[in-house]
């Protein structure tokens, strides 16, 4: 990363050797067309190019900041080309869940997985507001205009979801939870 | 912090991390949050769920043609890096990396990034979309997140009046925050204007201030990244705006 930020070519190309696959996948996510998607991780990356200065390792992961800009570029574009967000997204996880270059890596994709399979395994209901809203970079009540659904119902299913995704997927701490001081 | 005062603000911790809490409520629950460690800790907890959300996908390959558009592009474009570079270098030397995700959505909205695909046309249309889609306060208080924006006082010319400009010198946005602004009279509006390097002036927009003695938060787009530009003022305008500064001036702003 460093080598990037100092203009390395060399060193970008093996980042998005890397990573392409990762920010190709949220930006098709996003976007749900291929062309499109194929110039928001292009974007992507040139902004990594001349951004890379940004990216300071001791606050977050790398791929996490990576990541950040792709949905970012990919819903501006959503926004742009003034396409609906889509519902959902059916495509085979089995065989595209592989390759895994080495252990940190493995155990990293472990996990992503592991919170890939929670959300589809929440109720069609409360994946759709999830979806709609990271994916979909829609607010609350923009999730109600789509779905047709009153606000206050929106707010529940969303909130249940992340607390499901919560309980299930995050490494749970010791201390009580529910707020007591 | 009690637990029945955080009951509604809990409730919106969820979509506020996702990025999906509308907006009138956005600012009560940061207000809240900067009080409250509990609902800082679940906070936590849903950012790190959307962070996982980003790489929580099935991975998909890019045609094999990318890599070999990006690379070409890159050699096209060496020689133009430097011209920002010692700037941000600088900037990141001192300040670590702001990790709030408002403030990184901001920056790659608004940076009139030299080797961006997007065209002039484009980028003046998702300024557009930036100002109206996000209420200026929280772009202001994205900028205040962001490492290496500039505060640069405000010199205002009418009693009680005080105020920071927020900065981005290589973007195009800037905020006023101002305190105690008095509401323009019927029929006029608050102008403000860009000062470039030959002492033109270019209009950043209009504005009018909702409450006497509260603070009003203003986004200020520029035509070309602010670096170009000397300074701002703020004047007094007919509704509407005009082309040219006509009334009285009420601050101004050395960057
Ligand atoms: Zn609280």
């Amino acid at each position: 990363m460093r080598r990037v930020a100092r203009g390395d070519q060399e060193a970008f190309l093996e980042l998005y050797e890397r990573y392409a696959a990762r920010v190709h996948a949220l930006t098709l996510r996003i976007l749900g067309d291929s062309m499109l998607a194929e110039e928001a991780t292009q974007d992507t990356f040139l902004k990594l190019w001349s951004r890379a200065r940004q990216y300071v390792a001791a606050r977050g992961s790398f791929l996490t900041w990576l990541l950040t800009i792709a949905r970012h570029t990919a819903l501006d574009r959503l926004r742009l080309e003034g396409r609906r967000p889509l519902l959902s997204c059916e495509d085979d996880p089995e065989e595209t869940w592989n390759s895994l270059p080495d252990e940190q890596t493995a155990s990293d994709e472990a996990r992503w997985r592991s919170l890939y399979f929670a959300v589809r395994a929440l109720p069609e209901e409360q994946r759709q507001v999830i979806e709609l809203a990271y994916y979909g970079g829609l607010s609350q009540s923009q999730i109600a205009e789509v779905l047709g659904w009153p606000l206050g119902t929106v707010k529940t299913r969303l909130r249940a979801a992340m607390q499901t995704l919560r309980a299930q997927w995050l490494p749970q701490k010791d201390e009580n939870p529910k707020g007591a001081l | 912090m009690s637990r029945e005062e955080c009951t509604p603000y809990r409730e919106n911790l969820a979509a506020y991390a996702l990025g999906a809490l509308d907006m009138e409520d956005v600012q009560a629950l940061e207000t809240h949050l900067q009080r409250c460690a509990g609902c800082r800790a679940e906070l936590a907890d849903y950012r790190a769920i959307g962070e996982g959300l980003l790489a929580a996908l099935p991975r998909r390959d890019p045609p094999a043609g990318l890599k070999r558009r990006l690379a070409a592009r890159l050699r096209g474009s060496g020689a133009r890096r430097s011209g920002f570079s010692m700037w941000w270098s600088r900037v990141v030397g001192r300040v670590a990396w702001g990790q709030v995700a408002t403030a990184v959505a901001f920056v790659l909205l608004v940076a009139a990034n030299l080797l961006s695909l997007v065209q002039m046309r484009e980028l003046q249309h998702q300024q557009a979309v930036l100002v109206e889609r996000v209420e200026s306060e929280q772009v202001a208080i994205a900028m205040l997140a962001y490492p290496g924006i500039q505060s640069v006082p405000v010199r205002p010319d009418i009693e009680g009046v005080a105020g920071q400009m927020l900065v981005d010198p290589d973007g195009r946005i800037a905020t006023l925050i101002l305190w105690n602004m008095p509401r323009p009279r019927q029929g006029e509006v608050y102008q403000a204007w860009l000062i470039d390097e030959q002492g033109g002036r270019v209009s950043g927009g209009l504005f009018t201030p909702q409450e006497e003695g509260t603070f009003t938060v203003v986004v200020v787009a520029a035509p070309d990244p602010l670096e170009k530009f000397t300074g701002l003022g703020v004047t007094v305008e007919p509704q509407g705006g005009s082309p040219a500064p006509t009334g009285p001036r009420l601050l101004s702003v050395d960057f």
